[in-house]
């Protein structure tokens, strides 16, 4: 052990470079510049790859265009904005008043009216722009939520429609068990409310952003020939609006969308019930043993990804390295079908919840909706009947309690599977 | 082993007969120092619930609330107004306390105390506690989470400071006797047991310097920029485990070879280790009540289907316990550092060590 | 003592230096430009003009109707292509005797005719305009022949064309279960529906996807094909023989046309046609037709264009 004149028992070098950074490490956030919303880099890859790629100077020329359309339209994480959509009511989906509480830095006054509740409870997953790359979203699974497809997966509505106002309030007042995602009971009505606009406007704002991409690699408005005076002419203001409103659109009438869900058959849940239920989980029609396996642990089909990961082309090596090379998304992950046994069901475990999910599906994972019987046909069409779908709903909501649901038993069914 | 020297109340009395230092053994500086201590843990304990809740923001001017005198704010509104205010205005308030207490020592101190290395070290805590209360200030005049995180990390390190003064301000014979004639810098009090002594003390003094530098770590993870990457996040608390496990050996290898100390450091050495052991624990389960169950854990049979609540009274308790056991760790390893220190004999620049490594903030 | 413990806090102190210091960074994203945000955003904020003129649109007349034919041909070895991964419950139906069916990204005749390769009229023209040929089938239920089926856990069109304003029946032809995620894009309509062995369903775009998009399975994960779902109906795929015809265009009026395919996507920036280099800018090209004219063109695609 070394020592210096002192007789002091180690020298200057560590104690004083751990010196440095204690200061040091605390003084290298000062200049922390303010938050901004981040472009889409995943999608102008993946357009890239799939449309031709584009000339380095044009890259940057794209981008910078993109950036100012995107700040010009809906503003910055401090100050959001939205344009006048006509013949939309907008007020409903992103009030400007709730947009306020929602955004900017966290503060409140002295009646406890809180600002900035976006990135008090879900920029550190969410990321501060939606994007669903937070800090903390390399370490949770499943990876935080990009809103900015407009996809969700729990929600009253068929396919890609995206989620009712209800839909979202009952996530946030929930949360989704056994992942990271987080109940927000405890914060009062108006404060989620403020929230969800607060996603909705991220998420719309993700949706046109994607359009933008699209159009200028299919030329419609081609970001790369694009200047600042081209950009503010009436033509392309025109353009962009129209988009906005047609997303918007669809957000509006989603509100009127969710699938309706008739009252269950007299015998739900008697044995009966459960026996026929079984029996549609086995067959053909429902086809939900493909995925979900025989035991229902989950364990069908694993090598499928989501479609947040789909996008990342993840069974080319090589396109994939050039998403994750620029740091533009999260390694993806396969997708697991979800195991039935655990009495966890993401979206929630009422019976409503789940004839929802049969009935349309979980778009965003690869889950298909149901086959369902036109209506009108009879007994002879071989598809599904809303009973049927109750009868699922029964024997799924059966299977926790199966004697095979312990765990020790389920993995020697496993094993004694042929 | 490490005690050798035999003491007691009668060694403590200054042999000079001349009344040179009529005070310089006066309990004062040391009692002051004690409750500046005391004071500091619960204040770091409130600080760590205003970070818990976003609290940092709920009163938007400073140094006043709200427009009132700190100390004039009306009680009511601050006990029934909304619970962010209540801990935001609270800490303000238990600040205020520790700086008070600090300006008592200072002039306790340069009037009791004669030695250039104590009224250093009042003085120095002076610094100190108007640098973190400037920081706090800035914080929230600035609203900057930066400095909220520096504003975290030089609270533990005052603590720590506190801590070492308080042990190089208790008087004893040996101590004045050296100072005495440490002037010329001669009659420094020889090493009693040279190779046994030194081993304990450098690891203290290592299991200091981890552990804040472990603080810091939970700090930025705290504190972490809203618009960080991933991989700020991702190497933070990779590396938070990994010093974990650094901290976690030192200490308990500390704590161990203090086992036959006498009491009063014994009874550091135990706690040290408790806490030490405590905390890996509740690092865990901090994670669990705000990120879930990992490791696909929450795939288990046993726990599936746990749903995580926001801002849950036991999520905020955990979070805040794990802080405020770090800075007692802090402060337990700093406390057995001086003492140990200033057994040795290496005087006030061995006492100080602790502080350079600490809290950069040299004598 | 060693000097471990000095080591221990250098590395880690370097590393937290590191950390804290650098690891903030993300990759660069463009800054917006004040000026520029506000000249769009007062452009934006702005009530629209009463007419707005419709963009896009081509300003001359047509003088009558031309076809327009053509061949992709692949000069030189084009890649094999390996066999998709058939895996889980259903892998001894889908690929019998363990043999799976190969990759269709690089399809190419025996005559080296480039196959999959969707050619569209981009251009964006008026109803009227259309041939009255295309008048019965606007809004048909393409089945039959024309139906989107899967069989043998491959979908037997590869590249599937339609226009906005049909609805196509996806039928399953396989004993096992499917299930067909239609990932449109654009203005068309996203499902995911099971499809039952021997059934069928029915997909209506509802409006044009812009782009050609993605058709799979999540039961069968292997299966792909894309689907174009066009404005106008002029549009064609090649076949085995590298063949595409687009008849009836409407002639004396500028078009612009686009070619796309799954490798080359719209990367095309060059091709050979009919011996001489043609200008393309990313897999659209424009001619101007005669009337009557049968314009007809041998493409040349290099095969190093598919490493």
């Amino acid at each position: 052990m070394k020592q210096d004149k002192a007789g002091r028992p180690f020298r200057i070098g560590p104690t004083w470079i751990a010196a440095i950074a204690c200061l040091a490490a605390p003084g290298c956030g000062l200049v922390a510049p303010e938050p901004r919303f981040r472009t889409n880099e995943a999608y102008l890859i993946n357009q890239e790859i799939k449309q031709g790629d584009l000339e380095q100077s044009d890259r940057t020329v794209l981008r910078r265009n993109l950036k100012n359309l995107m700040v010009a339209a809906f503003g910055t994480p401090n100050e959001p904005h939205v344009p006048e959509l006509e013949g939309i009511d907008a007020k409903q989906l992103f009030d400007p008043a709730k947009l306020a509480i929602a955004a900017g830095p966290v503060a409140s006054d002295r009646f406890g009216a809180p600002k900035g509740l976006y990135r008090e409870h879900c920029a550190h997953c969410h990321g501060i722009t939606g994007d669903g790359n937070g800090s903390t979203a390399a370490f949770l699974n499943p990876y935080p939520r990009d809103y900015r497809r407009g996809l969700f997966k729990f929600k009253s509505t068929p396919g890609a429609e995206p989620p009712t106002h209800d839909d979202l309030l009952r996530v946030m007042t929930n949360g989704v068990p056994g992942t990271a995602m987080p109940s927000f009971r405890l914060l009062n009505g108006d404060e989620i409310d403020a929230l969800i606009h607060y996603v909705r406007y991220l998420a719309i704002r993700g949706q046109v952003e994607r359009a933008l991409i699209e159009y200028s690699f299919q030329g419609e408005l081609d970001l790369v020939e694009a200047t600042r005076e081209t950009l503010s002419e009436p033509e392309s203001a025109a353009f962009v609006k129209s988009e906005i409103v047609a997303v918007a659109t669809r957000w509006r009438q989603t509100e009127t969308l969710a699938t309706t869900v008739p009252s269950p058959p007299a015998d739900f849940e008697s044995a009966a019930s459960i026996e026929r239920g079984r029996s549609l989980f086995f067959g053909p029609i429902a086809s939900c043993v493909k995925c979900h396996g025989e035991t229902a642990l989950g364990d069908g089909t694993t090598t499928d990804y989501d479609e947040w990961a789909k996008e990342l082309m993840p069974n080319e090596p090589d396109k994939l390295a050039r998403f994750l090379d620029r740091g533009a998304a999260l390694e993806p992950r396969t997708i697991r079908p979800r195991n039935l046994r655990l009495n966890v069901f993401r979206g929630g475990r009422r019976p409503v919840d789940l004839y929802w999910r049969l009935h349309n599906g979980i778009l965003a994972s690869g889950m298909p909706a149901a086959s369902m019987r036109s209506d009108g046909a009879g007994d002879d069409d071989p598809r599904l009947a809303p009973d049927d779908l109750w009868h699922l709903v029964a024997y799924v909501r059966s299977l926790p309690y199966d004697a095979l649901s312990s765990p020790r038993d389920a993995v020697s069914y496993q094993r004694e599977r042929p | 082993m490490i005690e050798t020297r035999p003491r007691s109340r009668a060694d403590a009395i200054p042999p000079q007969g001349d009344g040179s230092w009529p005070r310089s053994r006066s309990a004062w500086p040391a009692r002051l120092s004690a409750c500046v201590v005391a004071a500091t843990f619960p204040l770091i304990w409130v600080g760590g619930l205003v970070t818990t809740y976003d609290a940092g923001m709920a009163v938007e001017d400073w140094p006043g609330t709200y427009g009132y005198n700190l100390f004039l704010y009306p009680w009511t509104t601050w006990w029934a107004g909304p619970f962010d205010l209540f801990i935001e205005h609270g800490h303000r308030l238990l600040g205020a306390l520790v700086g008070v207490l600090t300006i008592g020592l200072a002039a306790v101190t340069f009037a009791c105390d004669p030695r250039a290395s104590a009224r250093g070290a009042a003085v120095g805590a002076l610094v100190l506690v108007c640098l973190q209360g400037g920081l706090g200030g800035l914080r929230v005049l600035l609203d900057a989470r930066a400095l909220a995180m520096a504003h975290g990390c030089v609270g533990p390190a005052f603590l720590a400071y506190a801590v070492a003064m308080s042990v190089h301000l208790v008087p004893s014979r040996a101590r004045t006797g050296s100072c005495e004639s440490g002037r010329s810098g001669a009659g420094r009090v020889p090493l009693t047991g040279p190779a046994p002594e030194r081993a304990p003390l450098k690891t203290a003094a290592l299991a200091t310097a981890f552990v804040y530098l472990q603080l810091i770590l939970g700090a930025y993870i705290r504190h972490i920029p809203v618009d960080a990457s991933v991989n700020a996040f991702r190497f933070a608390v990779l590396f938070h485990l990994a010093l974990a496990v650094v901290v976690f050996a030192y200490a308990l290898a500390l704590a161990w070879s203090l086992r036959r100390a006498r009491s009063g450091l014994r009874l550091l050495a135990a706690s040290l280790g408790a806490a030490t052991v405590a905390q890996p624990g509740l690092g865990a389960a901090v994670w669990v009540v705000k990120y879930g169950w990992p490791f696909g854990l929450s795939e288990t049979y046993a726990i599936a289907g746990s749903t995580i609540v926001a801002n849950s009274f036991w999520q905020a308790m955990t979070v805040t316990a794990h802080v405020a056991i770090g800075s007692a760790i802090l402060g337990i390893s700093t406390a057995i550092t001086a003492v140990l220190a200033r057994r040795s004999g290496w005087g006030a620049a061995a006492v100080v060590e602790p502080w350079t490594v600490v809290g950069g903030a040299a004598r | 003592m060693s000097d471990l413990p000095r080591r221990v806090t250098a590395t880690i102190v370097s590393t937290l230096l590191a950390v804290v210091g650098c690891a903030r960074a993300l990759p660069d994203d463009a800054r917006a430009d004040p000026d520029a945000v506000r000249a769009i955003r007062a452009s934006l904020d702005a009530k629209p003009a009463a007419s707005e003129p419709e963009s896009g649109s081509v300003a001359a007349t047509p003088t009558g109707f031309a076809d327009f034919t053509g061949m992709f041909r692949v000069d030189g070895d084009p890649p094999a292509m390996p066999p998709v991964r058939v895996e889980g419950g259903d892998a001894a139906y889908c690929a019998p005797g363990g043999k799976a069916p190969p990759a269709e990204t690089v399809v190419v005749g025996p005559g080296g005719g480039l196959a999959h390769v969707l050619v569209a009229l981009d251009s964006k023209i008026p109803a009227e305009w259309e041939h009255e040929r295309y008048a019965a089938a606007r809004d048909a239920l393409l089945t039959g022949d024309q139906a989107f089926d899967q069989k043998g856990c491959r979908f037997l069109t590869h590249v599937f064309a339609m226009r906005a304003t049909q609805s196509v029946e996806v039928r399953n032809s396989d004993s096992v279960s499917h299930n067909t995620n239609i990932a449109a894009k654009g203005k068309a309509r996203i499902t995911n529906d099971v499809i039952p062995g021997g059934s069928k369903s029915i997909y209506a775009p509802g409006g044009p996807s812009g782009i050609p998009f993605d058709v799979g399975c999540n039961i069968h994960p292997w299966m792909r094909a894309y689907m174009f779902v066009a404005e106008s109906p002029y549009f064609s795929v090649t076949n085995l023989e590298g063949q595409f015809e687009l008849r009836g265009l409407p002639a004396g009026v500028e078009l612009t046309f686009r070619v796309w395919h799954e490798t080359l996507g719209g990367k095309w920036d060059s091709a050979t046609v009919n011996g001489a280099a043609a200008g393309w800018s990313r897999g659209k090209f424009a001619i101007t037709l005669q009337p009557g004219q049968s314009e007809n063109w041998e493409i040349v695609v290099d095969a190093a264009a598919f490493r």
